[in-house]
This record gives structure tokens, sequence and C-alpha cells, in this order.
């Protein structure tokens, strides 16, 4: 829960509230925006598909069941637009992420591997591996059925294996581990 | 090298620069979705007449400027790659069509009572060789026959030839006959007689006069319009009227504190479309929107100020709490008249007067 935004946020922006809709896409914005750029390697791309998402929520929210569901929701939103502008644009665009914070090598090491992924790979990858969503929370939100989802995971890790081969096996052991939770 | 996949990427996304909100642009966009989302269900709907005929992208030659028409017996096929498309046409936009048309055009007349022409649809947008009208009663949502007017000259006779993908163009029943030089075309096999005989004994501008009355003087921005006739009834002879519905009503508060008018697409132009499996793909036409002022910044303001009284069941920003929609009507020199419509049929409407300069309410009643 709360993954987006605050309980109360979603309540009162679901009542159709104007200032609270404002309150909860400035509150969701930089998650929107950081999610798509992990999922299509653009900020430009990026941009757009969250700009979008954003639209989604400002004029569905107040038809969401319950607070409950919103997270679940907004991943579905944000993957789909993402999904939309990656096929707008013919494939993932020229201008990576390349942001060099901390260990600039393992940064780019990490936007390397998931640019060598394909579409289906890197989504699965980003959600579970960095915003922890389970195998089912996956599937849901990319409208696949679990079993998809696990076999997706699996070819991934095999090709993210290869591709952080350089790393000491601690990175293998830990991948692995991780991988098990789905 | 410690390193843990999981929280690497997390660590990147952490530290990730994110833009400023781009607030402007989202609000663009999502006028722009709530326009499409409007213009959609219009245009299914529009596009219903042409369903059942059939329509697929044949040729990329425009020679007839996107619609083409075969008719074969009682059938007819349509392929039809580009239009303009109006919803609840007003005098001027009719008048325009007509007018511009390669073609005397002679509209229907003996529609029933109470319809009114919600949508008219024509091709090319200059100077149309094809023009599609319908009619819709508000109240009881029953719709007349959807009626295809046609230059003659650019009607093919025989049937339409097959698709590119080999699929052959579907072709629908319809009812047909000549007025001089228009083409008409009535969907299905219903009994027009009368109508028939009625068209051929006039001319066009009585045509025209005849259909004036059930056009809307009142500019409809609702997606339920069965307050439109009451709306209608109410709205004064002169200057521009409107009616707001709860999802503009949401609007108002922010475009009164950015001091901005409310716009509408008066028209919207779709451009030859892409085709998928030889069908033509209408939700991602390149479209041209022609927008104008609905209600002026200072009318925006005027709704504001009524809303704020506690008129239409809210005092605040809450759509979804509002029970009725608003009328405008921005004709007097010194005040805005609002009239505020209840949704439930038992209450009757409340007009009020807002001083043009200082926004407050002046009368109630």
């Amino acid at each position: 829960m709360g993954r987006w935004a605050t309980p109360e946020a979603i309540a009162s922006a679901r009542t159709g509230n104007e200032s609270a809709a404002d309150e909860l896409i400035a509150a969701i914005w930089p998650a929107c925006f950081r999610l798509a750029t992990m999922v299509l390697g653009d900020r430009g791309l990026a941009e757009d598909a969250a700009q979008e998402s954003c639209v989604t929520v400002y004029r569905k929210v107040h038809r969401l069941r319950s607070v409950d569901a919103f997270d679940a929701w907004l991943y579905r939103i944000v993957m789909r637009e993402s999904a939309l502008a990656r096929r707008r644009s013919g494939q993932v665009g020229e201008q990576r992420e390349q942001g060099t914070t901390g260990d600039g090598t393992i940064v780019l090491d990490v936007w390397h591997a998931l640019d060598e992924l394909s579409a289906d790979l890197r989504d699965v990858t980003v959600l579970f591996y960095f915003h922890d969503l389970t195998g089912e929370e996956i599937a849901t939100a990319l409208h696949v059925s679990h079993g998809a989802v696990r076999m997706r995971l699996s070819r991934a890790r095999e090709r993210l294996r290869v591709l952080l081969a350089d790393y000491d096996f601690e990175l293998r052991k830990n991948f692995k581990e991780v991988h098990y939770a789905v | 090298m410690p390193f843990n996949f999981a929280e690497a990427g997390k660590h990147v996304q952490t530290e990730m620069p994110v833009p400023e909100l781009p607030i402007a642009s989202i609000r663009n966009r999502l006028r722009d979705a709530n326009t499409r989302h409007r213009s959609h269900v219009l245009i299914a709907c529009a596009l219903a007449a042409i369903a059942v005929l059939g329509s697929g992208t044949l040729l990329a030659a425009m020679l007839l400027g996107g619609v083409r028409v075969w008719l074969s017996g009682n059938k007819a096929a349509v392929d039809m790659t580009s239009f303009a498309l109006i919803l609840n046409p007003n005098a001027d936009d009719l008048r325009r069509v007509t007018t511009d048309a390669t073609f005397p055009v002679v509209l229907p007349v003996g529609i029933p009572k109470g319809m009114h022409m919600n949508a008219l649809v024509f091709s090319p947008a200059d100077h149309p060789t094809f023009i599609e009208v319908m009619y819709r009663n508000s109240q009881t949502d029953a719709r007349s026959g959807q009626f295809l007017l046609l230059d003659s000259s650019t009607l093919n006779h025989g049937a339409a030839p097959t698709l590119p993908n080999g699929e052959k163009l579907p072709a629908g029943k319809v009812t047909h006959w000549s007025v001089g030089r228009e083409s008409v075309i009535v969907l299905g096999a219903g009994q027009h007689a009368a109508m028939k005989a009625a068209m051929s004994g006039i001319t066009p501008a009585e045509s025209l006069a005849r259909t004036l009355p059930m056009l809307y003087r009142t500019i409809i921005l609702a997606d339920q319009d069965k307050l439109a006739d009451e709306a209608e009834a109410i709205a004064p002879a002169e200057g521009q009227s409107v009616l707001l519905d709860r999802g503009h009503l949401g609007e108002i508060a922010r475009l009164a504190r950015s001091n901005k008018s409310v716009t509408y697409t008066r028209e919207t132009i779709f451009e030859p479309h892409p085709s998928v499996a030889g069908k033509p793909d209408f939700a991602h036409a390149k479209r041209h929107f022609i927008t104008t002022t609905a209600v002026s910044a200072g009318g925006v303001r005027a709704i504001a100020a009524v809303l704020a009284s506690g008129a239409c069941g809210s005092t605040g920003t809450t759509r979804s709490g509002r029970s009725c929609q608003i009328l405008i009507n921005e004709r007097s020199g010194r005040a805005y008249w609002i009239w505020v419509l209840p949704f439930n049929a038992s209450s009757a409407p409340t007009k009020y007067v807002v001083d043009r300069t200082t926004f407050r309410v002046l009368h109630r009643g």
C-alpha cells in the first residue's frame, strides 16, 4: 500500500475534488516518470508516457472502486502508456538515460543490461527487481498470465547473468535469491 | 565488487533527476483527451451508418475527397478516408456546408417531431460532395434514419471493388432516390415514399428553412444532453447560450482562478487515416480541431460565483456532488444570465443574474 501516494490523498482525489486531484498528480509524477524511464530508457518518451498516465488518473480516479486498488491500477496505466509510447516511437529512442550518480560504472551497467533486454523482459525485470512487485502483481500490471511472468523473469535472469558476468559471484548469488521470491 | 542488481536499479531510480511537473502540458492533454472522448462517442454514432454499409481504406487516391460510394441495386458500399464532423451543428454551420457543397443540397424533410440534428459529417471539408446528417431526440434517445446526401456525379454504380487485402468491401441494404443533382441514400429498407415525394417538391432553400428549427441555438457542451431541450426553451433568442455539464463545471474553479475561458471543438477534421486489416482506424486518424470560445473568462467567473453561492448542490469543487447543469447567456450588457437546471425533473430551473464588473450575484429567482 502507498507506493505512489498516501491513502488520504487517493481517497480525497476519488471524491472528485479538483485540488485533491492536483495534489495526487504532484505526488505520483516523480514515480511515474522514473518507472517509465526505467522501462523505456528514454527520458523524452518517458515524460510523454508519464504525462499520459497523469491524464488518465485525472480523468478516471473518481471511478476507482477503492483506495486499495490504486497502486495496481496506476502500475497498469504507466506500463500501458509506456508500451504505447514505445510502439509510437517504433522502438526505444536513441537518447538513453545514462545517469552517473553514485558508482558511475555500476549505473551504466544497469542501463546497459536493461537496454540489452527485449521490451517484455525489461518490463518484468524493472517491476520485479526495482519495484518489488510479486509475480501476481506484475501479471496484473502487464495484463499477462502469472506463468508468462515467471517465464519472462527466467529468461531475463539468464540474459542478465551473461550481461553482468563481469561482476563477482556474490552478484549472481544475490541475483538468484531475489529470483526465487517470485 | 559488492553489487546487488536490485539495489543498484533502485538506486538508479531514486537518484534519477525528474523534470518539473509539466502541469500546463498535462492540462492540455487532459482537455484533448476529454474532447477525443466526446468525439469518439459521437463518431461511433456518426459512423454507425458507414459501418452498416461497410467501410475500408480502399484506394489512396482522394479523387472524391475522401468518400466513395458504390450503389448496386438496393445495396451500397462506402469507402471513407477523410471527413469533417460537426456535433450539434448550428444554423451557420449548416448554411456554410450546404452553400459550399458541389451540388444543390435538398435536406431531408418530414423528420419526426422532437428530433434535432445532432451531427453533420461531410467530405471534403471545403467543398463537400458527400454530406451525412443524423437526427436524435434527446428526451427519448430515439434516432431517425441516417441520411447520406451525395453529388450524383460522384456516385459509382455497380459492385464495389475488392480491397487490397482481398476482402470484398461490405455492402448494406439501403433505400435511395435522386432529387435533382443529389442522390439520397437512407440506411435500411424503411418506407420513405412520403419523404421522397416531399423532397422532390421542395427547393434547397425551402429544405434548409424547414431544417433550421431542428438545430439547437444553444451550444451543448454536455455528454448527457437530456436537459438540452429545456435549455433551448429557456435560452434567450439573442446572444450565445451555452449548456455546461458536470464535467465542465468541475473545471470552472480552476479556469476562474486563472481568468480563462471555456473553449470547445466546433469542428473536427479527420485526415486520411491508417488502415488495420483493410479497415479504417479512426482512433489513430490525424485530426484537426477547430476550437472556439464557448464561455468568456468573465462568464466563467460569473458561473464560479453562482456555484460558490451553493447552487448546483455543492459549494466546493466536487464534481460528483453536483446535481445540475448550467446554462449561461452573455447577451446582456451589464450582467450574465445563468440558469441552474436540476436533473430532478420536479425541480424548476433557477435564474441567477451576475454583475459583469463585480461578479456578485445580483438576483436569484
